[in-house]
């Protein structure tokens, strides 16, 4: 069944339906996230705290929309809010608190480079230094792939500033791998900012 | 393509100026091919994380999650019933037909049920439900029980002592202004 069909059996009160639909997106946006969030058991809290409140708010959704577009825009409001209110609180979160990551290998290794988990926990040390905007636009649309169009719905923004966000993180997280990692770094361009 | 082509597109990939299907194919081939990796990763060190595999949650969390949504769900549902439009009228005459029953069961066994099903019985047959019943203690057969029946915004609550003002031996029912009579 599309979601739109599902979407409407949900809305008309079908828990079933409505239960679907977070078996087929709960993991993605779980993904996504977790990366804004830096924190896998507090992004299923995000994840779960977005479908009851897109279930509050089925009666509003608007079906030119997708349902992960639309979906994806609740979560990442909620994750963002989420960052935004530990910063707020200057709470040194656990997730926040720096990694020391040892990267294998050196420029020549790309493979060993390539270690997910490895990628994943850097990624995790450098996404903290940016603004919660600028994490959310980064993952969405250069880690996970999604269209700017639909990156720029999301975070309910114009596509030029989705692009402004991106061009921003990659300044400061590049600017931090120098520092942080610079074995990711060719030895010519180390010290280049 | 060739490596070359490839290594045109990086400057148009960085500013966002190349179509989806040329994206995706540059993807991919930084994905397949270490030599294009190794250039693009020195040229600008973040795509690595543009390479990064996908993970995916067991099943067994995502019914976890399925599980602890349809949860929420059902008590977004039971507040909104709740919030539903009243007819706070109906709910204070359905408050007082239940204290009718119950002063009546009470005279008719000389006791307040242990439990409620003998007052849901009795309710049942008035046509009335009984959405929560709290609380019910036995209690002995005299004096009467005095019945309050208090409307505190829109719940009715009908509050029944045993003995004066002995609220610690008592019942208490909570009566759902939305409910259809
Ligand atoms: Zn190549």
């Amino acid at each position: 069944m599309d979601d739109r069909k599902v979407v409407r059996a949900a809305r008309d009160g079908d828990e079933d339906a409505f239960a679907d639909l977070v078996r087929r997106y709960s993991g993605g946006l779980h993904r996504s996230v977790a990366r804004i969030v830096l924190d896998e058991e507090e992004a299923w809290d995000v994840v779960q705290m977005a479908f009851v409140k897109a279930w509050q708010r089925l009666d509003k959704y608007d079906s030119r929309w997708s349902f992960s577009t639309w979906l994806y825009r609740i979560g990442t409001n909620v994750a963002i809010d989420l960052v935004r209110s530990r910063a707020s609180r200057q709470k040194a979160h656990r997730a926040e608190t720096e990694h020391r990551l040892r990267l294998v290998g050196g420029v020549d290794e790309a493979s060993a480079r390539l270690d997910h988990a490895e990628v994943d926990g850097v990624l995790r040390d450098l996404v903290r230094f940016l603004t919660p905007q600028q994490r959310a636009a980064f993952i969405l649309r250069e880690v996970d792939d999604l269209e700017t169009a639909e990156v720029a719905k999301i975070l309910g923004c114009s596509a030029a500033t989705v692009r402004n966000h991106i061009f921003q993180a990659r300044k400061i997280m590049r600017r931090e791998i120098q520092e942080r990692f610079p074995e990711f770094v060719p030895e010519d361009q180390r010290g280049r900012k | 393509m060739s490596c070359d082509v490839y290594r045109e597109l990086l400057p148009a990939y960085l500013d966002d100026n190349l179509d989806e299907v040329r994206r995706t194919g540059f993807r991919a081939h930084l994905k397949s091919c270490s030599e294009c990796r190794e250039l693009a990763f020195a040229e600008e060190p973040t795509l690595v994380f543009s390479l990064s595999r996908r993970r995916e949650p067991s099943p067994e969390r995502i019914e976890a999650c399925v599980a602890s949504v349809v949860a929420g769900v059902r008590q977004e549902r039971l507040q909104k019933q709740l919030r539903a439009p009243r007819r706070p009228w109906l709910a204070a005459a359905a408050a007082v037909m239940l204290a009718i029953i119950v002063a009546s069961a009470w005279w008719m066994r000389g006791t307040l049920p242990g439990d409620v099903t003998g007052l849901q019985a009795d309710a049942h047959e008035a046509g009335i439900s009984i959405p929560a019943a709290v609380e019910a203690i036995p209690v002995p057969a005299e004096p009467p029980p005095r019945v309050e029946v208090d409307m505190i915004q829109d719940e009715v609550r009908v509050y029944q002592y045993a003995i004066g003002d002995d609220a610690s031996t008592g019942a208490v029912f909570i009566v759902n202004p939305a409910m259809e009579l």
